[in-house]
């Protein structure tokens, strides 16, 4: 398949996926040029032991998880660099708010406030959750995406609810 | 919780899908050109190796003869009480 043609059907998947990873347009913009850098590269060794979507959703969630990796590294270089600073001042690294275009209005807070917990279970549980719970994947193709079984996934599932449910729960006593 | 939790999550069902801008493309383009990134294809690695390969081989079948030739040389001489060196004296 062509490069264009694999673009074309292909950019809104990883737009909007890497949109439920990191909630902002810019950065969501960001991962899918590194997505299709990566597809570009490797297209000829490409084997075709799994569908090309499959392929293209391992990229998206491996390059989304690796964005935000970079960018809690950088922020946190840039709390010890503003120890550093002669006159007080801070440097000031701005990073987006919630800027999710999916998320209407009203629900904006709410949304805010469920991603924020989201964002803070580990990789594989947030993953799956991602993928059956916005992406609508089946159980069957959340495994297949993740290189897992299907009993594995129902178990990251299961936990990352728990998980999400200690959160509220801790939320409401702070 | 469990249902609690459930009916929470119902909210990210409601989540939007959105189009990704049409301009992506020509900023993965103009990406491509300026890292100088050019997609390495498999049959330019394997016409590389089997090159490096006959190479190697033909190295080895060099080696070989001479290891041989030197052997038959020694062989001859050796037969009519000769040297197979120049030299006329020993150390």
């Amino acid at each position: 398949m062509e490069f264009r043609d694999l673009f074309n059907l292909n950019k809104d998947l990883v737009f909007n996926l890497a949109l439920q990873y990191v909630q902002c347009i810019e950065d969501a913009e960001e991962i899918t040029q590194d997505v299709f850098m990566s597809v570009y590269q490797k297209l000829d060794s490409f084997r075709e032991e799994a569908e090309y979507t499959t392929w293209i959703y391992r990229i998206t969630i491996n390059k989304s998880l690796d964005f935000i990796k970079a960018k809690k590294r950088k922020k946190r270089f840039a709390f010890i660099t503003s120890l550093f600073y002669e006159d007080g001042q801070s440097i000031k690294h701005e990073y987006a708010d919630f800027n999710h275009p999916g998320v209407a209005l009203e629900q904006k807070e709410a949304m805010s406030s469920l991603f924020k917990l989201i964002n803070e279970l580990p990789e594989n549980q947030r993953t799956a959750l991602i993928l059956m719970k916005i992406e609508s994947k089946s159980q069957k193709e959340a495994a297949s995406i993740m290189n897992l079984s299907e009993k594995a996934v129902e178990s990251l599932l299961q936990r990352a609810k728990k998980n999400l449910g200690l959160k509220l729960e801790q939320a409401k006593e702070d | 919780m469990s249902m609690k939790i459930d009916k929470k999550l119902e909210l990210l069902q409601q989540i939007q899908r959105v189009e990704a801008s049409p301009h992506l493309f020509t900023r993965i383009e103009a990406r491509i050109q300026n890292s100088g990134v050019e997609r390495i294809s498999i049959r330019n690695i394997l016409a590389l190796g089997m090159g490096l390969l006959v190479l190697l081989l033909i190295n080895l079948a060099i080696i070989s003869n001479n290891l041989q030739l030197n052997k038959s040389k020694n062989g001859i001489a050796k037969s009519y009480g000769l040297s197979s060196t120049n030299t006329f004296y020993h150390d």
